[in-house]
């Protein structure tokens, strides 16, 4: 009796092991697609890229002369350079405080038990699903100086905000360099604003109910509830959203190619860095100047998700 | 791994080449009939065999047309040639990608402000060999127009498939109602300008891109480079009178631009009869009869400064360096811009011929008058930069934070960058 159930017991574990060990190998050949892949085209692009950015590299000649960090001192002596930083950072600095806040405010609402809650979760998820290339030209129409936004604005009369900034009644929005950039992050704050939604509403599934039983036991209100207990616990979902909002706003190209054309027109006021990186290889066919410019992105794409890790904690958990 | 791409296609290149009947070596017996054979036999000027694939950016519907009958009439001249013609959306993005991977058409457009880079990099055969079996005149095409094409090494990367200059278009009716004559120097274009302007219409459409007001540039006298594009020369008193003459439109209203105007391009402005007169080419005439035909417009030669002087815009044909049939791609080419090739592509009017020897289309007087004087839009590499640099200092001067000197500053600034 006892040998039999020994003999079961290690012919079962036996098994198991090889299960374990079959289960294991199956994973990792599922994993080995998607990571081959990953390695190829974007860990190998990544690399290639810092190997062409030291040379002045022909798109069909290849390397033509070993410059060291020859692109990075042109690039940085480049003014062109320097406006397209200081648009992009200044669209972060403002994009994505304002994308979070509404991101969050529309998760809040959409997650109370309300008539109609699928439909406003759809609603506001809408603009994200559209292709942002047509979303951008028709904001390129409601924006002209004879179009939808300014015949609104004439019917507010005296009530217009922007009237009052002295701002012309027929103003061009987007052709006139101060607000054209102004005008693509208000495009593009509403057109994501689902997106980060539902990053926020996954999030606030998270919370524990009990937490919000006991808070309204002390007596706690609502607005109490939601400074005290759901955004401090959404900490992981701030870290998520805000690292993914921070990375798409610093590579923000299509609203504004879309709107100012390869040349960031008006007066490069939508010159960002990733449209001067395409600018460099479509115009000048500079591949190697165009890859340090790429480098630099990296890099402060990079330092900035570090600090953020710093301010957010560690990266997030998910339970 | 793109060397040994590069090496091997060179080698199949020679293999082709080796096993091939080389350029012209079937031609002697039709040189000697002297004139083309018919459909019956491969005439002269066939060289190669097999698939052409032809590229260039989309046609509009009628010039989609043209290109389908010059394509059947060429294939019925080459019977031994297809033609695979494949338009490519965003052209100059499609290209690069195409030139990276070295499979590139066989023949296919280029803009000429792009073929300085094109060159430069060895995107595109040189012609010689060709056009001197071919025994190809080259005289024939306005040199303005062959020299945008011609490479450091004098060598010709493309023949111009059609050209235009840049003219004076008005409105007629606003001018007779204004009672002004269509203006031939800077200050009856001021007055004109100043007596067309009312609470409705503005009188002039003027760009801020560099495309325009270099035109008024040279008729000041003043230039970008030096003739060979070693030195810059745009900061001149020249120069300088040409930005503030263009400006002062802008200044007192008589000019606007076309986002002030909300239009897409002055063409646009001008169909729309929001302004009597602006400066476009042969290009804006189709779309004026198509989608404006009850608007009236009459052309002028570009009114005139110290010089008479015009911009001249053309794109070839060319050949890629890394294309697989670049013999019947040469055929195609030369059938193209040959006299019946290129008749039946200007046969609408919808472009103008870059060679002197195919008639015009009626009405055309004025864009072909520049013909004499016109400057080819076409400069070094490293170009976009430039020209970059100037529509964005000449659009922050005419929002009224800048002027003539940031703009010479920064253009000048950029065009160091281009000789160096």
């Amino acid at each position: 009796m006892t040998t039999r159930t020994e003999a079961t017991a290690s012919e079962r574990g036996g098994s198991l092991r090889q299960q374990h060990v079959a289960e294991a190998l199956a994973g990792y050949a599922f994993v080995a697609i998607p990571m081959v892949l990953f390695l190829i085209f974007n860990v190998g692009a990544i690399l290639f890229a810092f190997v062409i950015s030291v040379f002045d590299w022909g798109i069909r000649a290849g390397p033509r002369e070993f410059l060291g960090f020859g692109n990075f001192e042109d690039a940085l002596a480049n003014p062109v350079f320097w406006k397209s930083v200081g648009n992009t950072v200044r669209y972060t600095v403002i994009v994505v405080p304002c994308q979070m806040a509404l991101g969050l405010f529309l998760a809040v609402i959409v997650n109370q038990k309300i008539r109609g809650q699928t439909f406003f979760r759809a609603a506001f998820y809408f603009p994200a699903i559209a292709s942002s290339a047509a979303i951008t030209v028709l904001f390129i129409y409601i924006m002209q100086p004879e179009g939808l936004f300014n015949s609104f604005r004439n019917v507010l009369g005296p009530l217009d905000p922007f009237g009052a900034l002295g701002i012309a009644e027929n103003h061009p929005w987007l052709g006139h360099s101060t607000t054209a950039l102004e005008s693509v992050m208000a495009l593009n704050i509403w057109t994501t604003s689902g997106t980060m939604m539902l990053f926020y509403l996954a999030s606030l599934q998270t919370i524990p109910r009990e937490t919000y039983e006991a808070a309204e036991m002390d007596g706690a209100n609502a607005w109490d509830a939601f400074w005290r207990i759901t955004f401090p616990l959404l900490r992981p979902g701030h870290f998520f959203v805000a690292t993914i909002s921070v990375i798409g706003s610093l590579q923000i190209f299509d609203q504004a190619f879309v709107a100012g054309g390869l040349s960031g027109e008006p007066n490069n006021a939508l010159s960002t860095m990733v449209l001067f990186i395409a600018r460099q290889v479509r115009e000048n066919v500079d591949m190697g100047f165009a890859a340090a410019v790429g480098v630099l992105l990296f890099f402060l794409i990079m330092a900035v998700t570090l600090v953020q890790r710093r301010l957010f904690g560690a990266a997030p958990t998910w339970y | 791994m793109r060397q040994k791409l590069l090496v091997s296609s060179f080698g199949m290149l020679l293999l082709l080449a080796a096993c091939a009947p080389g350029p012209g070596a079937s031609a002697p017996d039709s040189e000697e009939s002297g004139a083309p054979q018919g459909s019956g036999g491969a005439a002269a000027e066939c060289l190669g065999e097999g698939t052409v694939i032809f590229s260039g950016w989309e046609a509009g519907p009628a010039e989609g047309d043209l290109l389908e009958q010059m394509i059947a009439d060429f294939e019925e001249r080459c019977p031994n040639i297809t033609v695979d013609y494949q338009p490519a959306a965003d052209y100059d993005a499609a290209m690069i990608a195409n030139f990276s991977a070295a499979t590139v058409p066989d023949t296919f457009y280029v803009n000429s402000t792009r073929a300085p880079e094109w060159i430069d990099e060895g995107f595109l055969l040189p012609l010689d060999d060709y056009l001197s079996q071919a025994g190809v005149d080259v005289s024939t095409f306005y040199p303005n127009y062959l020299d945008a094409f011609k490479g450091p090494d004098g060598q010709i990367y493309g023949l111009p498939k059609d050209a235009s200059t840049l003219v004076l278009f008005y409105n007629p009716d606003m001018l007779e109602a204004a009672g002004v004559e269509p203006p031939t120097n800077w200050e009856e274009l001021q007055s004109a300008a100043e007596a067309l302007t009312s609470d409705d219409v503005t009188g002039l459409c003027l760009q801020t891109g560099l495309d325009r007001a270099l035109a008024f540039v040279y008729q000041a006298g003043g230039s970008i480079y030096n003739e060979d594009f070693t030195e810059v020369t745009f900061d001149s008193p020249e120069t300088r009178e040409a930005l503030d003459y263009y400006l002062s439109f802008f200044e007192n209203d008589t000019g606007q631009t076309p986002v002030e105007l909300g239009s897409d391009w002055c063409g646009q402005a001008f169909g729309e009869e929001k302004v009597a007169m602006t400066f476009e080419g042969n290009w804006l005439i189709p779309t004026l009869e198509d989608t404006y035909p009850d608007v009236p417009f009459e052309m002028a030669e570009m009114p005139q400064g110290k010089e008479q002087a015009t911009l001249a815009f053309t794109v070839s044909y060319s050949i890629g360096a890394d294309s697989e049939n670049p013999d019947a791609g040469w055929s195609l080419l030369s059938y193209l811009t040959g006299p019946e090739g290129m008749e039946t592509w200007t046969s609408l009017g919808l472009a103008l011929p870059a060679r002197s020897d195919v008639a015009v289309p009626e009405g055309r007087d004025a864009l072909i008058a520049g013909n004499d004087y016109a400057r080819p839009w076409r400069f070094t590499s490293g170009f976009g930069d430039v020209e970059s640099a100037f529509n964005n200092a000449m659009t922050a001067a005419v929002e009224g934070t800048g002027g003539t000197d940031e703009i010479v500053q920064a253009t000048s600034e950029a065009a160091q960058g281009t000789v160096e």
